[in-house]
Protein backbone atom coordinates (compact mmCIF):
# COMPACT_ATOMS: atom_id res chain seq x y z
CA UNK A 1 0.00 0.00 0.00
CA UNK A 2 0.72 3.53 -0.53
CA UNK A 3 0.13 6.94 1.20
CA UNK A 4 0.39 10.11 -0.24
CA UNK A 5 -0.04 13.47 1.23
CA UNK A 6 -0.10 16.20 -1.19
CA UNK A 7 3.34 15.67 -3.42
CA UNK A 8 5.02 13.64 -0.53
CA UNK A 9 5.40 10.00 -0.24
CA UNK A 10 4.74 8.96 3.34
CA UNK A 11 4.59 5.42 2.21
CA UNK A 12 5.94 4.04 -0.86
CA UNK A 13 4.48 0.91 -2.44
CA UNK A 14 4.76 -1.21 1.25
CA UNK A 15 4.54 -4.76 1.33
CA UNK A 16 4.30 -6.32 4.45
CA UNK A 17 2.98 -9.43 5.74
CA UNK A 18 3.55 -9.88 9.59
CA UNK A 19 4.18 -13.71 10.87
CA UNK A 20 1.68 -14.75 13.15
CA UNK A 21 2.53 -15.00 16.73
CA UNK A 22 5.77 -13.09 16.22
CA UNK A 23 6.81 -10.00 18.20
CA UNK A 24 7.98 -7.76 15.27
CA UNK A 25 9.96 -4.82 15.74
CA UNK A 26 9.12 -2.38 13.18
CA UNK A 27 12.30 0.76 12.73
CA UNK A 28 13.04 3.75 10.86
CA UNK A 29 14.20 6.67 11.13
CA UNK A 30 11.60 9.74 11.77
CA UNK A 31 9.55 10.74 8.97
CA UNK A 32 10.00 6.56 7.34
CA UNK A 33 6.35 6.29 7.37
CA UNK A 34 6.36 3.90 10.82
CA UNK A 35 3.23 5.85 12.53
CA UNK A 36 1.44 6.34 8.78
CA UNK A 37 1.52 2.61 8.25
CA UNK A 38 0.74 2.38 11.73
CA UNK A 39 -2.57 4.56 11.59
CA UNK A 40 -3.21 3.28 8.63
CA UNK A 41 -3.35 -0.87 9.81
CA UNK A 42 -5.65 0.74 13.01
CA UNK A 43 -7.95 2.56 10.67
CA UNK A 44 -6.87 5.93 11.76
CA UNK A 45 -6.13 7.10 7.92
CA UNK A 46 -6.39 5.42 4.79
CA UNK A 47 -3.89 4.44 2.29
CA UNK A 48 -3.80 6.46 -1.03
CA UNK A 49 -3.44 3.12 -2.95
CA UNK A 50 -3.29 -0.44 -2.09
CA UNK A 51 -4.97 -2.48 0.70
CA UNK A 52 -4.37 -3.50 4.31
CA UNK A 53 -5.32 -6.66 5.96
CA UNK A 54 -5.89 -7.74 10.09
CA UNK A 55 -6.64 -11.52 10.53
CA UNK A 56 -6.96 -11.26 6.88
CA UNK A 57 -9.82 -9.16 6.73
CA UNK A 58 -9.65 -5.93 4.96
CA UNK A 59 -9.17 -3.03 7.45
CA UNK A 60 -10.66 -0.01 4.92
CA UNK A 61 -13.78 -2.02 4.07
CA UNK A 62 -14.81 -3.80 7.16
CA UNK A 63 -12.92 -2.08 10.19
CA UNK A 64 -15.14 -3.02 12.86
CA UNK A 65 -14.53 -6.82 11.84
CA UNK A 66 -10.61 -6.67 11.28
CA UNK A 67 -9.96 -4.33 14.21
CA UNK A 68 -11.75 -6.99 16.63
CA UNK A 69 -9.06 -8.77 18.85
CA UNK A 70 -6.74 -6.10 18.35
CA UNK A 71 -5.04 -4.25 21.00
CA UNK A 72 -3.67 -0.76 20.02
CA UNK A 73 -1.36 1.72 21.23
CA UNK A 74 -0.60 4.49 18.74
CA UNK A 75 1.13 7.60 19.11
CA UNK A 76 0.81 9.05 22.71
CA UNK A 77 -2.87 8.62 22.92
CA UNK A 78 -5.10 10.95 25.71
CA UNK A 79 -7.79 9.92 27.56
CA UNK A 80 -11.26 11.50 28.33
CA UNK A 81 -9.82 13.57 31.70
CA UNK A 82 -13.21 13.82 33.55
CA UNK A 83 -12.53 9.65 33.69
CA UNK A 84 -10.80 7.34 35.71
CA UNK A 85 -8.47 4.62 34.88
CA UNK A 86 -11.54 2.07 36.13
CA UNK A 87 -14.08 4.06 34.54
CA UNK A 88 -11.67 4.43 30.86
CA UNK A 89 -11.59 0.33 30.83
CA UNK A 90 -15.54 0.24 31.48
CA UNK A 91 -15.95 2.44 28.94
CA UNK A 92 -13.10 0.98 26.28
CA UNK A 93 -15.12 -2.58 27.63
CA UNK A 94 -18.82 -1.42 26.75
CA UNK A 95 -18.07 -0.24 23.28
CA UNK A 96 -16.18 -3.70 22.46
CA UNK A 97 -19.13 -5.34 23.89
CA UNK A 98 -17.44 -7.50 27.10
CA UNK A 99 -19.84 -8.33 29.79
CA UNK A 100 -19.23 -6.22 33.05
CA UNK A 101 -18.00 -9.27 35.19
CA UNK A 102 -15.62 -9.31 32.40
CA UNK A 103 -14.50 -6.06 32.63
CA UNK A 104 -14.47 -5.91 36.46
CA UNK A 105 -11.93 -8.73 36.11
CA UNK A 106 -9.47 -7.45 33.58
CA UNK A 107 -9.98 -4.10 35.46
CA UNK A 108 -8.53 -5.47 38.33
CA UNK A 109 -6.17 -7.30 36.64
CA UNK A 110 -4.40 -5.09 34.25
CA UNK A 111 -4.05 -2.28 36.66
CA UNK A 112 -2.29 -4.96 39.21
CA UNK A 113 -0.16 -5.73 36.04
CA UNK A 114 0.49 -1.62 35.28
CA UNK A 115 1.40 -1.46 38.78
CA UNK A 116 -1.62 1.18 38.75
CA UNK A 117 -4.09 -0.54 41.46
CA UNK A 118 -3.74 2.65 43.79
CA UNK A 119 -4.33 5.32 41.07
CA UNK A 120 -7.72 2.91 39.85
CA UNK A 121 -10.42 6.01 41.34
CA UNK A 122 -8.16 9.01 40.37
CA UNK A 123 -9.28 10.90 37.46
CA UNK A 124 -6.66 10.51 34.39
CA UNK A 125 -6.49 14.56 33.92
CA UNK A 126 -4.30 14.66 36.91
CA UNK A 127 -1.89 11.99 36.09
CA UNK A 128 1.96 11.95 33.94
CA UNK A 129 2.68 11.01 30.57
CA UNK A 130 3.97 7.67 31.98
CA UNK A 131 1.20 6.67 33.45
CA UNK A 132 -0.87 7.88 30.88
CA UNK A 133 1.38 5.42 28.56
CA UNK A 134 0.25 1.77 31.41
CA UNK A 135 -3.13 3.31 31.08
CA UNK A 136 -2.95 2.95 27.13
CA UNK A 137 -1.41 0.24 27.15
CA UNK A 138 -3.81 -1.39 29.95
CA UNK A 139 -6.66 -0.46 27.74
CA UNK A 140 -5.01 -1.85 24.78
CA UNK A 141 -4.88 -5.57 26.48
CA UNK A 142 -8.39 -5.20 27.81
CA UNK A 143 -10.32 -7.65 25.55
CA UNK A 144 -7.31 -10.27 25.29
CA UNK A 145 -6.16 -9.32 22.09
CA UNK A 146 -4.42 -11.47 19.74
CA UNK A 147 -2.85 -8.89 18.02
CA UNK A 148 -1.57 -5.63 19.84
CA UNK A 149 -0.17 -2.64 17.76
CA UNK A 150 2.27 -0.47 19.68
CA UNK A 151 3.69 2.82 17.87
CA UNK A 152 6.58 3.84 20.22
CA UNK A 153 5.22 2.96 23.58
CA UNK A 154 8.49 3.98 25.43
CA UNK A 155 8.94 7.47 23.65
CA UNK A 156 9.08 10.25 26.21
CA UNK A 157 9.16 7.70 29.55
CA UNK A 158 11.94 8.21 32.13
CA UNK A 159 13.91 5.47 32.17
CA UNK A 160 12.10 4.00 35.58
CA UNK A 161 9.21 4.29 33.50
CA UNK A 162 10.74 2.98 30.31
CA UNK A 163 11.79 -0.67 32.14
CA UNK A 164 8.83 -1.13 33.57
CA UNK A 165 7.50 -0.95 30.10
CA UNK A 166 9.87 -3.13 28.77
CA UNK A 167 9.46 -5.67 31.75
CA UNK A 168 5.21 -5.42 30.98
CA UNK A 169 5.73 -6.25 27.25
CA UNK A 170 8.39 -8.94 28.20
CA UNK A 171 5.99 -10.65 30.49
CA UNK A 172 3.40 -10.30 27.99
CA UNK A 173 5.24 -12.03 25.43
CA UNK A 174 5.98 -15.03 27.54
CA UNK A 175 2.65 -15.09 29.32
CA UNK A 176 0.44 -15.77 25.79
CA UNK A 177 1.55 -17.97 22.90
CA UNK A 178 -0.83 -16.96 20.76
CA UNK A 179 0.10 -13.28 20.81
CA UNK A 180 1.09 -11.16 17.26
CA UNK A 181 2.95 -8.14 18.54
CA UNK A 182 4.06 -5.01 16.32
CA UNK A 183 6.04 -2.45 17.46
CA UNK A 184 7.62 0.23 16.70
CA UNK A 185 10.46 1.68 18.10
CA UNK A 186 13.34 3.89 17.90
CA UNK A 187 14.98 2.31 20.79
CA UNK A 188 17.25 -0.33 18.78
CA UNK A 189 18.15 -2.41 21.82
CA UNK A 190 14.76 -2.22 23.33
CA UNK A 191 13.96 -3.90 19.69
CA UNK A 192 17.07 -5.81 19.57
CA UNK A 193 16.02 -7.30 23.25
CA UNK A 194 12.20 -7.78 23.06
CA UNK A 195 11.27 -9.06 19.24
CA UNK A 196 12.15 -11.93 17.54
CA UNK A 197 11.92 -10.10 14.14
CA UNK A 198 12.33 -7.16 12.82
CA UNK A 199 11.20 -4.76 9.73
CA UNK A 200 13.00 -1.87 8.65
CA UNK A 201 12.01 1.06 6.70
CA UNK A 202 12.85 4.25 4.78
CA UNK A 203 11.46 6.85 2.86
CA UNK A 204 8.01 4.57 3.16
CA UNK A 205 10.03 1.74 1.68
CA UNK A 206 10.98 -1.47 3.12
CA UNK A 207 14.54 -2.28 3.40
CA UNK A 208 14.43 -5.17 5.27
CA UNK A 209 11.98 -8.00 6.98
CA UNK A 210 13.09 -10.83 8.71
CA UNK A 211 14.10 -13.19 11.98
CA UNK A 212 16.32 -11.03 13.90
CA UNK A 213 18.93 -13.25 13.70
CA UNK A 214 18.96 -13.33 10.23
CA UNK A 215 18.74 -9.45 9.93
CA UNK A 216 21.91 -9.04 12.61
CA UNK A 217 24.00 -11.83 11.56
CA UNK A 218 23.33 -12.21 7.47
CA UNK A 219 27.02 -13.01 7.24
CA UNK A 220 26.87 -15.84 9.96
CA UNK A 221 28.62 -14.16 12.14
CA UNK A 222 27.87 -13.74 15.75
CA UNK A 223 29.88 -10.99 18.34
CA UNK A 224 29.88 -12.46 21.00
CA UNK A 225 31.66 -10.05 24.30
CA UNK A 226 33.32 -12.21 27.30
CA UNK A 227 34.58 -11.17 30.60
CA UNK A 228 37.20 -12.50 32.75
CA UNK A 229 38.89 -12.01 35.91
CA UNK A 230 41.61 -15.04 35.03
CA UNK A 231 44.33 -15.02 32.79
CA UNK A 232 43.33 -13.25 29.86
CA UNK A 233 46.12 -14.47 27.51
CA UNK A 234 44.76 -17.99 28.41
CA UNK A 235 41.70 -17.52 28.01
CA UNK A 236 42.30 -16.10 24.55
CA UNK A 237 44.14 -18.99 23.77
CA UNK A 238 41.30 -21.37 24.69
CA UNK A 239 38.74 -19.32 23.11
CA UNK A 240 40.22 -19.02 20.15
CA UNK A 241 41.03 -23.31 20.05
CA UNK A 242 37.29 -23.31 20.21
CA UNK A 243 35.32 -25.07 16.93
CA UNK A 244 33.54 -21.86 15.02
CA UNK A 245 35.34 -19.22 16.25
CA UNK A 246 36.77 -16.61 13.90
CA UNK A 247 38.43 -14.31 15.73
CA UNK A 248 39.10 -13.32 19.06
CA UNK A 249 40.50 -10.04 20.61
CA UNK A 250 41.62 -8.82 24.10
CA UNK A 251 40.41 -5.23 24.17
CA UNK A 252 40.22 -3.31 27.70
CA UNK A 253 38.79 -5.48 30.19
CA UNK A 254 36.82 -7.95 27.71
CA UNK A 255 37.36 -10.31 24.98
CA UNK A 256 35.72 -10.33 21.88
CA UNK A 257 34.80 -13.30 20.15
CA UNK A 258 33.12 -13.55 16.44
CA UNK A 259 31.48 -16.84 15.64
CA UNK A 260 30.80 -18.56 12.44
CA UNK A 261 27.07 -20.08 12.69
CA UNK A 262 23.75 -20.49 14.24
CA UNK A 263 21.64 -19.85 17.35
CA UNK A 264 22.39 -23.84 18.36
CA UNK A 265 26.11 -22.90 17.28
CA UNK A 266 25.94 -20.14 20.06
CA UNK A 267 24.40 -22.62 22.86
CA UNK A 268 27.22 -24.63 22.11
CA UNK A 269 29.72 -22.46 22.22
CA UNK A 270 28.34 -20.95 25.53
CA UNK A 271 28.47 -24.79 26.75
CA UNK A 272 31.93 -25.19 26.26
CA UNK A 273 32.90 -21.83 27.38
CA UNK A 274 30.78 -22.68 31.07
CA UNK A 275 32.89 -25.95 31.46
CA UNK A 276 36.36 -23.60 30.54
CA UNK A 277 37.22 -23.00 34.51
CA UNK A 278 39.20 -19.81 33.10
CA UNK A 279 37.31 -17.06 35.59
CA UNK A 280 34.15 -16.01 33.09
CA UNK A 281 31.84 -14.07 34.66
CA UNK A 282 29.76 -12.58 32.01
CA UNK A 283 28.81 -13.35 28.68
CA UNK A 284 26.80 -11.18 26.30
CA UNK A 285 25.61 -10.52 22.91
CA UNK A 286 27.38 -7.65 20.80
CA UNK A 287 24.84 -4.92 21.44
CA UNK A 288 25.25 -2.58 18.95
CA UNK A 289 24.52 -5.10 16.27
CA UNK A 290 21.68 -4.09 15.88
CA UNK A 291 22.61 -0.94 15.17
CA UNK A 292 25.55 -1.48 13.02
CA UNK A 293 23.28 -2.78 10.62
CA UNK A 294 20.55 -0.16 10.97
CA UNK A 295 22.68 2.08 10.24
CA UNK A 296 24.29 0.83 7.16
CA UNK A 297 20.47 -0.11 5.45
CA UNK A 298 19.47 3.82 6.60
CA UNK A 299 22.83 4.60 4.82
CA UNK A 300 22.32 2.53 1.89
CA UNK A 301 18.52 3.85 1.10
CA UNK A 302 19.29 7.27 1.27
CA UNK B 1 -27.61 -8.67 9.65
CA UNK B 2 -29.54 -7.63 12.07
CA UNK B 3 -27.77 -8.41 14.57
CA UNK B 4 -24.81 -6.28 13.06
CA UNK B 5 -27.28 -3.39 12.92
CA UNK B 6 -27.97 -4.19 17.00
CA UNK B 7 -24.49 -3.85 18.07
CA UNK B 8 -24.13 -0.80 16.10
CA UNK B 9 -26.78 0.83 17.99
CA UNK B 10 -25.79 -0.55 21.03
CA UNK B 11 -22.22 0.82 20.80
CA UNK B 12 -24.12 4.12 19.80
CA UNK B 13 -25.79 4.32 23.20
CA UNK B 14 -22.14 3.43 24.87
CA UNK B 15 -20.53 6.32 22.93
CA UNK B 16 -23.98 8.42 24.01
CA UNK B 17 -23.95 7.56 27.64
CA UNK B 18 -19.91 8.85 28.16
CA UNK B 19 -20.99 12.12 26.01
CA UNK B 20 -23.43 12.80 28.65
CA UNK B 21 -20.97 11.84 31.27
CA UNK B 22 -18.70 14.03 30.22
CA UNK B 23 -21.11 16.96 29.55
CA UNK B 24 -22.49 16.55 33.09
CA UNK B 25 -19.07 16.01 34.90
CA UNK B 26 -17.68 18.99 33.07
CA UNK B 27 -17.47 22.51 34.71
CA UNK B 28 -19.76 23.83 31.65
CA UNK B 29 -22.28 22.04 32.96
CA UNK B 30 -22.27 24.54 35.97
CA UNK B 31 -21.70 27.07 33.69
CA UNK B 32 -24.72 26.84 31.45
CA UNK B 33 -27.01 26.12 34.70
CA UNK B 34 -25.61 29.81 36.12
CA UNK B 35 -26.78 31.33 32.90
CA UNK B 36 -29.85 29.45 32.10
CA UNK B 37 -30.53 31.18 35.89
CA UNK B 38 -29.79 34.52 35.07
CA UNK B 39 -31.66 34.31 31.40
CA UNK B 40 -34.70 33.07 34.02
CA UNK B 41 -34.02 35.89 36.45
CA UNK B 42 -33.61 38.41 34.30
CA UNK B 43 -36.78 38.03 32.18
CA UNK B 44 -38.56 37.56 35.84
CA UNK B 45 -36.79 40.75 37.44
CA UNK B 46 -37.28 43.46 34.43
CA UNK B 47 -40.99 43.08 34.39
CA UNK B 48 -41.43 44.30 38.11
CA UNK B 49 -38.01 46.30 37.89
CA UNK B 50 -39.97 48.47 35.01
CA UNK B 51 -43.26 47.94 35.06
CA UNK B 52 -46.64 45.88 37.23
CA UNK B 53 -44.83 42.52 36.99
CA UNK B 54 -46.21 39.90 35.16
CA UNK B 55 -49.40 39.76 33.74
CA UNK B 56 -51.64 37.77 31.82
CA UNK B 57 -49.97 34.31 31.41
CA UNK B 58 -50.11 34.16 27.73
CA UNK B 59 -47.96 37.20 27.19
CA UNK B 60 -45.98 36.21 30.55
CA UNK B 61 -44.72 33.19 28.95
CA UNK B 62 -44.30 34.15 25.48
CA UNK B 63 -42.19 36.80 26.79
CA UNK B 64 -39.80 34.04 28.59
CA UNK B 65 -40.19 31.48 25.27
CA UNK B 66 -38.76 34.94 23.51
CA UNK B 67 -35.34 33.82 25.26
CA UNK B 68 -35.66 30.15 24.20
CA UNK B 69 -33.53 30.94 21.33
CA UNK B 70 -30.45 32.62 22.81
CA UNK B 71 -30.78 29.58 25.60
CA UNK B 72 -30.32 27.06 22.90
CA UNK B 73 -28.17 28.84 20.97
CA UNK B 74 -25.48 29.22 24.17
CA UNK B 75 -26.18 25.02 24.74
CA UNK B 76 -25.60 24.33 21.23
CA UNK B 77 -22.36 26.33 21.20
CA UNK B 78 -21.02 25.47 24.43
CA UNK B 79 -21.65 21.43 23.94
CA UNK B 80 -22.65 20.24 20.40
CA UNK B 81 -20.54 22.27 19.48
CA UNK B 82 -17.32 20.63 20.22
CA UNK B 83 -18.41 16.97 19.96
CA UNK B 84 -16.52 16.08 17.25
CA UNK B 85 -13.58 18.66 17.33
CA UNK B 86 -12.37 17.55 20.81
CA UNK B 87 -12.14 13.66 19.70
CA UNK B 88 -9.15 14.94 17.52
CA UNK B 89 -8.02 18.17 19.56
CA UNK B 90 -7.86 15.78 22.63
CA UNK B 91 -6.15 13.29 20.90
CA UNK B 92 -8.60 10.95 22.64
CA UNK B 93 -9.82 9.67 18.85
CA UNK B 94 -6.39 7.43 19.08
CA UNK B 95 -7.96 5.49 21.55
CA UNK B 96 -11.52 5.36 20.49
CA UNK B 97 -11.20 5.29 16.60
CA UNK B 98 -8.59 2.37 17.07
CA UNK B 99 -11.63 0.12 18.04
CA UNK B 100 -13.97 -2.46 16.79
CA UNK B 101 -16.42 0.21 16.27
CA UNK B 102 -17.97 2.01 13.23
CA UNK B 103 -17.83 5.90 12.69
CA UNK B 104 -21.41 5.64 12.18
CA UNK B 105 -21.73 4.43 15.78
CA UNK B 106 -19.60 7.00 17.53
CA UNK B 107 -21.39 9.66 15.42
CA UNK B 108 -24.72 8.80 16.34
CA UNK B 109 -24.23 8.48 19.95
CA UNK B 110 -22.15 11.59 20.14
CA UNK B 111 -25.81 13.42 18.40
CA UNK B 112 -28.12 11.53 20.68
CA UNK B 113 -25.83 12.73 23.67
CA UNK B 114 -25.59 16.51 22.09
CA UNK B 115 -29.03 16.21 20.91
CA UNK B 116 -30.62 14.84 24.31
CA UNK B 117 -28.49 17.04 26.82
CA UNK B 118 -29.76 20.10 24.98
CA UNK B 119 -33.33 18.92 25.13
CA UNK B 120 -33.28 18.70 28.50
CA UNK B 121 -31.46 22.15 29.35
CA UNK B 122 -34.01 23.70 27.01
CA UNK B 123 -36.43 21.89 28.55
CA UNK B 124 -35.70 22.89 32.31
CA UNK B 125 -35.53 26.71 31.51
CA UNK B 126 -38.90 26.06 30.11
CA UNK B 127 -40.16 24.38 33.28
CA UNK B 128 -38.73 27.25 35.26
CA UNK B 129 -40.97 29.35 32.85
CA UNK B 130 -44.12 27.80 32.91
CA UNK B 131 -43.72 27.35 37.11
CA UNK B 132 -42.89 30.92 37.33
CA UNK B 133 -45.61 32.33 35.34
CA UNK B 134 -48.56 29.80 36.71
CA UNK B 135 -47.35 30.94 40.31
CA UNK B 136 -47.78 34.81 39.31
CA UNK B 137 -50.84 34.62 37.02
CA UNK B 138 -52.83 31.56 38.44
CA UNK B 139 -53.05 29.88 34.86
CA UNK B 140 -51.31 28.88 32.14
CA UNK B 141 -52.04 29.59 28.10
CA UNK B 142 -53.21 27.12 25.89
CA UNK B 143 -51.10 25.85 23.23
CA UNK B 144 -47.80 24.50 25.21
CA UNK B 145 -47.56 21.61 23.58
CA UNK B 146 -47.22 23.37 20.30
CA UNK B 147 -44.48 25.60 21.19
CA UNK B 148 -42.66 22.36 23.09
CA UNK B 149 -42.90 20.95 19.70
CA UNK B 150 -41.10 23.60 17.82
CA UNK B 151 -38.47 23.77 20.80
CA UNK B 152 -37.97 19.80 19.74
CA UNK B 153 -37.38 20.51 15.98
CA UNK B 154 -35.68 23.87 17.15
CA UNK B 155 -32.76 22.19 18.93
CA UNK B 156 -32.56 19.25 16.29
CA UNK B 157 -31.62 22.34 13.84
CA UNK B 158 -29.58 23.94 16.03
CA UNK B 159 -27.73 20.53 16.88
CA UNK B 160 -27.46 19.78 13.45
CA UNK B 161 -25.35 23.15 12.31
CA UNK B 162 -23.46 22.95 15.50
CA UNK B 163 -22.10 19.73 15.00
CA UNK B 164 -21.23 20.51 11.19
CA UNK B 165 -19.39 23.39 12.37
CA UNK B 166 -17.57 20.90 15.04
CA UNK B 167 -16.49 18.76 11.99
CA UNK B 168 -15.04 21.66 10.08
CA UNK B 169 -12.78 22.98 12.85
CA UNK B 170 -9.90 22.19 14.09
CA UNK B 171 -10.02 23.73 17.70
CA UNK B 172 -13.16 23.40 20.06
CA UNK B 173 -12.81 27.29 20.79
CA UNK B 174 -12.95 28.10 17.43
CA UNK B 175 -15.82 25.79 17.06
CA UNK B 176 -18.02 27.31 19.92
CA UNK B 177 -17.51 30.79 18.96
CA UNK B 178 -18.35 30.38 14.78
CA UNK B 179 -21.37 28.33 16.21
CA UNK B 180 -22.44 30.93 18.67
CA UNK B 181 -22.17 33.77 15.94
CA UNK B 182 -23.30 31.70 13.00
CA UNK B 183 -26.77 30.99 14.86
CA UNK B 184 -26.85 34.45 16.93
CA UNK B 185 -25.68 36.83 14.30
CA UNK B 186 -24.95 35.42 10.56
CA UNK B 187 -28.30 33.92 10.07
CA UNK B 188 -30.21 36.59 12.01
CA UNK B 189 -28.74 39.41 9.95
CA UNK B 190 -29.53 37.37 6.95
CA UNK B 191 -33.52 37.19 8.22
CA UNK B 192 -33.65 40.73 9.30
CA UNK B 193 -32.25 41.73 5.86
CA UNK B 194 -34.51 39.92 3.91
CA UNK B 195 -37.57 41.42 6.81
CA UNK B 196 -36.70 44.88 5.96
CA UNK B 197 -37.06 44.05 2.48
CA UNK B 198 -40.93 42.70 3.46
CA UNK B 199 -39.19 38.98 2.02
CA UNK B 200 -40.77 36.26 3.98
CA UNK B 201 -37.35 34.44 5.19
CA UNK B 202 -39.32 31.47 6.03
CA UNK B 203 -36.67 29.03 5.17
CA UNK B 204 -34.24 30.62 7.69
CA UNK B 205 -33.45 28.58 11.29
CA UNK B 206 -34.87 31.56 13.03
CA UNK B 207 -38.56 31.15 11.45
CA UNK B 208 -38.92 27.83 13.48
CA UNK B 209 -37.34 29.47 16.87
CA UNK B 210 -39.34 32.24 16.96
CA UNK B 211 -42.88 30.21 16.39
CA UNK B 212 -41.91 28.97 20.08
CA UNK B 213 -43.30 31.72 21.19
CA UNK B 214 -45.30 32.66 18.32
CA UNK B 215 -47.30 29.17 18.43
CA UNK B 216 -48.52 30.73 22.41
CA UNK B 217 -51.10 32.89 19.70
CA UNK B 218 -51.56 30.85 17.03
CA UNK B 219 -51.40 27.36 18.22
CA UNK B 220 -51.90 24.79 15.18
CA UNK B 221 -53.49 27.57 13.07
CA UNK B 222 -52.17 29.36 9.50
CA UNK B 223 -51.85 33.26 9.92
CA UNK B 224 -50.18 35.56 7.05
CA UNK B 225 -47.16 37.64 6.84
CA UNK B 226 -48.36 41.10 8.06
CA UNK B 227 -46.57 44.61 7.65
CA UNK B 228 -46.81 47.80 8.97
CA UNK B 229 -45.25 50.98 9.88
CA UNK B 230 -44.34 51.71 13.33
CA UNK B 231 -43.12 55.09 14.86
CA UNK B 232 -40.16 54.28 16.84
CA UNK B 233 -39.26 57.84 17.45
CA UNK B 234 -41.55 61.34 17.19
CA UNK B 235 -41.42 61.65 13.66
CA UNK B 236 -39.35 58.60 12.99
CA UNK B 237 -41.10 55.34 11.22
CA UNK B 238 -39.79 51.75 10.37
CA UNK B 239 -41.76 49.04 8.70
CA UNK B 240 -42.60 46.16 10.94
CA UNK B 241 -42.67 42.70 9.04
CA UNK B 242 -44.17 39.51 10.52
CA UNK B 243 -43.57 36.35 8.72
CA UNK B 244 -45.82 34.05 8.49
CA UNK B 245 -47.12 31.63 10.51
CA UNK B 246 -46.72 27.98 9.41
CA UNK B 247 -47.01 25.16 11.42
CA UNK B 248 -45.52 22.30 8.90
CA UNK B 249 -43.60 24.30 6.69
CA UNK B 250 -41.47 25.82 9.95
CA UNK B 251 -41.36 22.01 11.45
CA UNK B 252 -39.79 20.89 8.24
CA UNK B 253 -37.51 23.50 8.02
CA UNK B 254 -36.23 23.03 11.31
CA UNK B 255 -35.44 19.46 10.28
CA UNK B 256 -33.52 20.34 7.03
CA UNK B 257 -31.54 22.19 8.93
CA UNK B 258 -30.93 19.33 10.97
CA UNK B 259 -30.49 16.77 8.71
CA UNK B 260 -28.43 18.90 6.54
CA UNK B 261 -26.07 19.63 9.36
CA UNK B 262 -25.90 16.25 10.62
CA UNK B 263 -25.47 14.79 6.88
CA UNK B 264 -23.05 17.17 6.18
CA UNK B 265 -21.34 16.84 9.64
CA UNK B 266 -21.18 13.04 9.45
CA UNK B 267 -19.90 12.82 5.69
CA UNK B 268 -17.07 15.31 6.95
CA UNK B 269 -16.23 13.15 9.93
CA UNK B 270 -16.47 10.09 8.03
CA UNK B 271 -13.24 11.28 6.05
CA UNK B 272 -11.19 13.22 8.43
CA UNK B 273 -8.17 11.72 9.11
CA UNK B 274 -5.99 11.45 12.80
Amino acid sequence: MSKVFGSFVAVDDLDLSIKKNSFTGFLGPNGAGKSTTLKILTNLSKATSGEVFLNGINVAENPKEALHGVGTVVETPEFYDYLTPIETFRYIGEVIGMSPEAIKAQTVEILDKMKMTEWGDKRIGTFSKGMRQRIALGQALLNDPEIIILDEPTSGLDPRGTAEMRQILSTLRAGKENLTILMSSHMLHEVSDLCDRVAMINHGKLLVHDDMDKVIFDDGVRKIVVKTHGDRAEAVKRIGATAHVLSVNALDNEIRVELQGDRVTQAEFMKTLANMDIGIYSVSQSTNTLEQKYLEMIKESR
Amino acid sequence: MAAGIMDDLRQAFVVAKNEMFKYVRGRKALILAVLILAVWGLATALPYIYGDGLEGSKDSLSMYLGSAWIVIIIIVAMFSSGTIVSEFEDRTALVLFTRPIRKGSIFLGKFIAAYVFGLVAIMIYIALSIVTVLVATGGLPAYIPVAMMFVVVTVFAATGVAMLISSVFKRSSTAAIITFFMLFLITNLISSTLVMMETDPWYMVEIPAMNIYRSLEYGLEFASSWSESQEIMPGVFMPIFQPAYDVARSVAVALAWGLVGLVSSFLLFARKEV
